[in-house]
């Protein structure tokens, strides 16, 4: 049999290549779709792994502030405990490259005469070159070790200056040895600096202020116990977490960003287990005859259905092996976006690098596989169970769908009612409720295709070889027809649903940007995207501005990251001083999910704060409560005056005014501020004026204008992923369609045969079969029109509530659905030509007698 | 690696013995005024405070008393580092400590070290007026600091380890005058005097205090040893490592001997003084004195080999002696800089055996990669 099975494989690569590949596509896409997801999943948490490892790879612990930085002096305190053998502070920046726009270091300052092995001298560190680097690493203002990828980027050598930016405040770096951190530890990140501590807190104006302490500790101390000791004598505003805590921390961050991911790779998954379906069905179909002889002749049931599976299985094995490049090369292309994405909404880690690992190979073989088998074990048991007589005979597979047809509907029905009965009672209680419910919509969906491809198609009359024919044999051949346009529907219906979610995103996003960014000019610094609350603005350039003519008053905004109290949740805490803004003016700005904006502000004054709608969804916080954040000094309990409609976060966020933000955690200076102008003034030149008078310095003016754009630009980058897999679920769908009437050209010869016979010219051929691939095109659009709507209906309104707790006001991007609408019937017509010529190819030869 | 990389880090100004750019030479003629020159001279790289003593367990009088060394080494990094950053961290220093109790009776050897930049938070040394003179944070594991304070006319020292279980806090006050070696306490380390230490020593201190053993304090009382050296360089380029010695003998006298050697193992260039029991002190010049060594330990740790027996003649000062240490095992080994030194206690006997006093022995530059590095 195994023999047989060979050489059957390479007769059917002969016979009908396009069709053997065109099953091995749809399983390498949906395998790649897998490979893509997972590796950028992982890549960000690499990341971010990367970046600690290089860092504090050697700790035990780490000790940080549940405020950003911590009092150093905590370190005698640490390095007292009887299980620590060493503690070194740290102080870590993300500075900006003064003048090059765009690039950044991660700068940390750490004690270089710590008891770390830390390669701050290449090699093995013997040698006088060690002693005289570690010697100016402590006397040469500035010195600074860099990786020698990232200097021989920039042209830079050792023994250069490199002025760098931290908030408003430049400093002057000496490159002072180029080390490859990556071979001591293979994913730190390439724009490591590493620098002394002394240097980093005196250039970068952060005397006293570190951002961790790392800690080791005796060979088999209990790291936990540890910890929760070390918390218990340092007091309220510090955490102490084991290197695994910290890893937790980033992938809790990570996780709705990973969970949108991995739910559009699985829709690809599920639209090619379509495709495999109906390949594997067009094989059979194809190959009746041969299993009836093989029956014939003495095989037993068992082995023609082994025979199937394993046919399947090495269209999975060649889908495996061709999805897996194919979803690294996809995972690469849009390695900038996501990386984007990752630093600029959740402030980790950007990707470097990707890599691939193994347990993704073994998951995505999985998938392939398991596609491949589950795709043909249904019809190959339907196969295996007939007769050889029925084998040998003329084709009655269709009228069996066409009985089924109602049933599978009665099936969906009961089962979209069942799934919506226990979402209703039980499953939107639950976090993954919302996905769970998606998913078996949409496994309901194609069952219903039968009976509506049915239901429209078979009470057409076809007088002629017209569209009408077409359509009328759709119904004639439900069972190919039916999954084709059922792989389209879930394909339409993602796309749909996806456009409905990020158009109705986009339209809510734009009504609170008119609401809130009401300033003429707002301003920041280069290092604020990756540094957030850590880069500041000096006060002088604060008074500087307020000064100008023509600024009516100065708005400044301090950022600061916190945790609740029970170091739950976090929480962007900002401080905003409306210098100037008069308090009506201020109620009108607030984008109250409810409430009078008067009393809110009112209560704001008096020391409330304003949270932001997913922080009351996550903490279930309503006004009237209490907020309870972790200060550096202990609980800080703030009564929440409101809730606003918030997008900047998904963690939550929150806003107190600067008194407030200051009485509970100490003075800082702000991280940003916004000009609002005299109204002759146009905000664009302001910021034009304001760019070349402050040249010299590293701050950043944007307009009203600009501001909006470039928030809407980090919107669109944060869904550029979203369309790689939609691209490459439609191309799985219409794979589905070329198959389906490849396979019904090949099915239908006599058929065709019989037309040319009575007449019918080739591109009468053609054109009957092009109407069906539209036809099929179109049945999916209006099924996916309706799922779609559905699916956007339950992502806005329940998934992206639960996960994300952002109320989206749904919104109906007509435009954008028209294009997509056009797209999926043009690549159905599209994916419907190579099989109409194949079609059109048929001549009257090719009449036997069975098809009279 | 790392002790390789501070090695060299201290090892800086033996590399450069002929003068550090920025950093002030020792030089015959320092105007010494006490108690400010107790106190650190950040003008020179390098200086210690060493203090050494034998110690009676109150309750054990007859035993064979306890030996301890405290010392504090201050390395200076850059001459001309910035005096006032915005940092705490921002170091002129380094401050090292050193920390060994030995129990002969119970052939135990305890050493224990820190190494710090020397800043507000880790340790550092206090300026005139402050009674502080040196002090560090305890190692790691180990609450507390490191100290030697003025204190009563004397010195407080404190030291802890827990984790290495050593623990004291003594009160040394000295019964002498200062003794000023060399030439007004110039102490030559080269033949041609181009290299050499500010030098003086309280070569009797009266101690009481407490020495913690195996976690319980014990009362003790005894007599020690303080020698201050001030330096910007020492060893001559040719110059492997020296032999120290301090004798407290029971006639009265003291007596403070050194040599530096060559790599050859002899000695390159020797001096010693001498100190009545009224307090004079008299130079001893290298032909003055033989000092032999005897009987030899190796220790499994580094592999160095120390005398540990020697046989010491001063014609002139009427003394042959027979030295012996009272534990073979007193070799300090730095976990941090990788530096190994012998440092212990002897005692000393006449050729007919009876007893004549105690001292302490300092050899460095045994075995391999120990060149010390000042």
């Amino acid at each position: 049999m195994i023999r047989y099975l060979g050489r059957s494989l390479r007769q059917q690569l002969r016979r009908s290549r396009t069709l053997f590949l065109l099953t091995v596509v749809g399983v390498a896409l949906g395998v790649a779709s897998v490979v893509a997801i997972q590796t950028l999943n992982r890549g960000a948490l690499q990341a971010f792994d990367g970046s600690v490892r290089a860092v504090s790879g050697q700790a035990d612990l780490t000790v940080t502030g549940t405020i950003p930085t911590l009092d150093e002096s905590l370190l005698p305190v640490v390095l007292a405990d009887p299980d620590v053998t060493g503690a070194w502070p740290l102080l870590r920046l993300d500075v900006a490259v003064h003048g090059r726009d765009g690039l950044y270091l991660d700068l940390v300052g750490f004690d270089v005469f710590a008891p770390v092995s830390y390669p701050l001298i290449g090699g093995d560190g013997a040698g006088d070159d060690a002693g005289r680097l570690l010697s100016e690493a402590l006397t040469v203002p500035g010195w600074a070790a860099l990786t020698p990828e990232f200097a021989a980027g920039q042209g830079w050598a050792v023994g250069d200056s490199v002025t760098v930016s931290s908030g408003s405040r430049l400093a002057e770096l000496t490159i002072g040895a180029l080390v490859d951190f990556k071979s001591f530890e293979p994913l730190a990140p390439r724009r490591l600096a590493v620098m002394d501590i002394a240097w980093a807190q005196a250039l970068l104006g952060r005397p006293g202020q570190v951002h961790q302490i790392d800690v080791t500790l005796v060979p088999g101390a209990d790291a936990d116990r540890v910890a929760a000791r070390l918390a218990a004598v340092l007091g309220p505003g510090v955490r102490v977490l084991t290197p695994e805590q910290r890893r937790q921390d980033a992938s809790g961050l990570l996780a709705a960003f990973r969970l949108n991911l991995t739910a559009l790779s699985l829709i690809s998954v599920f639209v090619g287990l379509f495709l495999v379906l109906t390949a594997v069905q067009a094989a059979l179909v194809r190959r009746r005859t041969e299993f009836g002889v093989l029956r014939s002749v003495g095989a037993t049931p068992r082995q023609v259905l082994g025979l199937i599976l394993a046919e399947a299985a090495v269209v999975g094995v060649v889908g495996v092996a061709l999805g897996v490049p194919l979803g690294w090369l996809a995972a690469l292309r849009n390695l900038d976006s996501v990386s984007g994405t990752l630093t600029s909404i959740y402030v980790l880690e950007g990707i470097e690098t990707l890599t691939l690992p193994p347990a993704v190979i073994l998951l995505a073989a999985a998938v392939g596989l398991c596609g491949a088998l589950i795709g043909a074990v249904g019809p190959a048991l339907d196969m295996a169970r007939r007769d050889p007589g029925t084998l040998l005979a003329p084709l009655h597979l269709h009228r069996r769908t066409s009985g089924t047809a109602g049933r599978l509907a009665a099936g969906a029905l009961g089962l979209a009612g069942a799934a919506t009965g226990w979402f209703l009672l039980a499953g939107r209680d639950l976090r993954a409720g919302g996905f769970v419910y998606g998913f078996l919509m949409m496994v309901s969906l194609p069952l219903v295709v039968p009976l509506v491809v049915r239901t429209i198609t078979a009470p057409v009359r076809p007088r002629g070889l017209g569209l009408a024919l077409s359509l009328r044999n759709l119904a004639v051949r439900l069972q190919t027809t039916s999954l084709a346009v059922a792989a389209l529907a879930v394909t339409a219906s993602m796309l749909v649903g996806i456009t409905i979610l990020i158009g109705s995103f986009r339209a809510t996003l734009v009504t609170w940007l008119d609401t809130t960014i009401r300033a003429d000019v707002y301003i920041s610094t280069p290092s604020w995207v990756r540094a957030g609350n850590d880069a500041f603005l000096d006060r002088p350039l604060l008074d500087e501005l307020s000064a100008r003519p023509g600024v009516r008053a100065v708005e400044e905004q301090r950022r600061l990251r916190v945790r609740t109290a029970d170091g739950r949740q976090l929480v962007w805490l900002n401080g905003v001083r409306f210098a100037g803004v008069a308090g009506a003016e201020l109620a009108g700005r607030l984008p109250l999910v409810g409430g009078d904006p008067y009393l809110v502000v009112a209560k704001l004054e008096r020391g409330g704060v304003l949270i932001g709608e997913p922080l009351a969804r996550k903490g279930g916080y309503a006004p009237g409560d209490t907020l309870v954040l972790a200060g550096a000094d202990g609980p800080v309990a703030l009564p929440i005056a409101g809730v606003a409609y918030d997008y900047t976060s998904e963690g939550g966020t929150a806003f107190v005014l600067m008194p407030t933000l200051i009485a509970a955690f100490g003075p800082t200076a702000p991280n940003n501020a916004a000009l609002f102008l005299d109204a002759e003034l146009d905000p664009d030149e302001v910021a034009a004026a304001l760019a070349a008078d402050y040249a010299g310095r590293p701050l950043v003016f944007r307009s009203n204008r600009t501001l909006r754009t470039e928030v809407l630009g980090i919107f669109d980058q944060t869904f550029a992923v979203t369309r790689t897999l939609q691209v490459m679920a439609l191309l799985i769908a219409v794979c589905g369609v070329s198959l389906t009437l490849l396979i019904q050209a090949r099915e239908r010869a006599g058929e065709l045969a019989l037309l040319r016979a009575l007449g019918a010219t080739r591109r009468q051929v053609f054109g009957l079969f092009l109407g069906e691939g539209t036809a099929m095109g179109a049945l999916g659009l209006v099924l996916g029109l309706g799922g779609g709507v559905g699916l956007a209906a339950l992502l806005i309104l329940v998934i992206n509530r639960v996960w994300f707790g952002w109320t989206i006001q749904p919104a109906w991007p007509g435009a954008a659905l028209l294009g997509q609408a056009a797209l999926v019937l043009a690549a159905a017509a599209a994916a419907a030509v190579y099989p109409a010529l194949r079609a059109g190819l048929s001549d009257a030869g090719g009449l036997t007698r069975d098809d009279l | 690696m790392r002790r390789f990389v501070l090695l060299i880090v201290l090892g800086a100004a033996a590399l450069a013995p002929a003068g550090e750019p920025g950093w002030r030479q020792a030089a015959p003629g320092y105007p010494w005024s006490f108690p400010r020159d107790h106190h650190a001279h950040p003008d020179y790289k390098t200086e210690w405070w060493y203090v050494t003593g034998h110690l009676a367990v109150l309750a054990e009088p007859d035993a064979e008393p306890l030996a301890f060394q405290q010392t504090f080494f201050r390395i200076g990094l850059a001459a001309d580092a910035p005096a006032d950053s915005a940092s705490r961290w921002a170091a002129r220093d380094l401050v090292m400590g050193h920390a060994a109790v030995g129990d002969p009776a119970r052939g135990r050897h305890v050493f224990s070290e820190v190494l710090w930049r020397a800043v507000p938070l880790l340790g550092g040394f206090g300026a005139p007026g402050d009674p502080v003179l040196a002090w560090a944070q305890a190692p790691a594991g180990t609450p507390g600091r490191w100290s030697l304070a003025l204190e009563d006319g004397g010195f407080r020292l404190t030291a802890r380890d827990d984790r290495r279980g050593l623990r004291y806090d003594l009160l040394a006050v000295p019964t002498r005058p200062l003794v000023l070696h060399g030439e007004g306490g110039f102490s030559p380390k080269t033949a041609d005097g181009t290299a050499g230490s500010l030098y003086f020593s309280a070569t009797r201190l009266e101690v009481t205090g407490t020495v913690w053993q195996q976690g319980a304090p014990l009362a003790v009382g005894g007599q020690a040893w303080l020698d201050r050296e001030i330096f910007t360089s020492t060893l001559a380029a040719d110059q492997t490592g020296w032999d120290w010695l301090s004798l407290q003998l029971d006639d009265g006298r003291d007596l403070m001997l050194y040599r530096l050697r060559g790599p050859d193992g002899r000695a390159a260039f020797a001096l010693g003084t001498l100190v009545t029991a009224d307090g004079t002190a008299r130079t001893l010049p290298g032909d003055a004195w033989s000092w032999e060594p005897g009987r030899t330990w190796t220790s499994d740790r580094t592999g160095s080999t120390y005398p540990v027996s020697w046989r010491l003649q001063v014609p002139a000062a009427d003394l042959d002696l027979r030295l012996e240490a009272t534990l073979d095992a007193q070799e300090n080994v730095s976990g941090r800089t990788g530096v190994h030194y012998w440092e212990g206690a002897v005692r000393a006997r006449t050729p007919a055996g009876a007893a004549a006093g105690r001292g302490f022995i300092e050899l460095t530059g045994y075995g391999e990669g120990s060149r010390p590095p000042v």
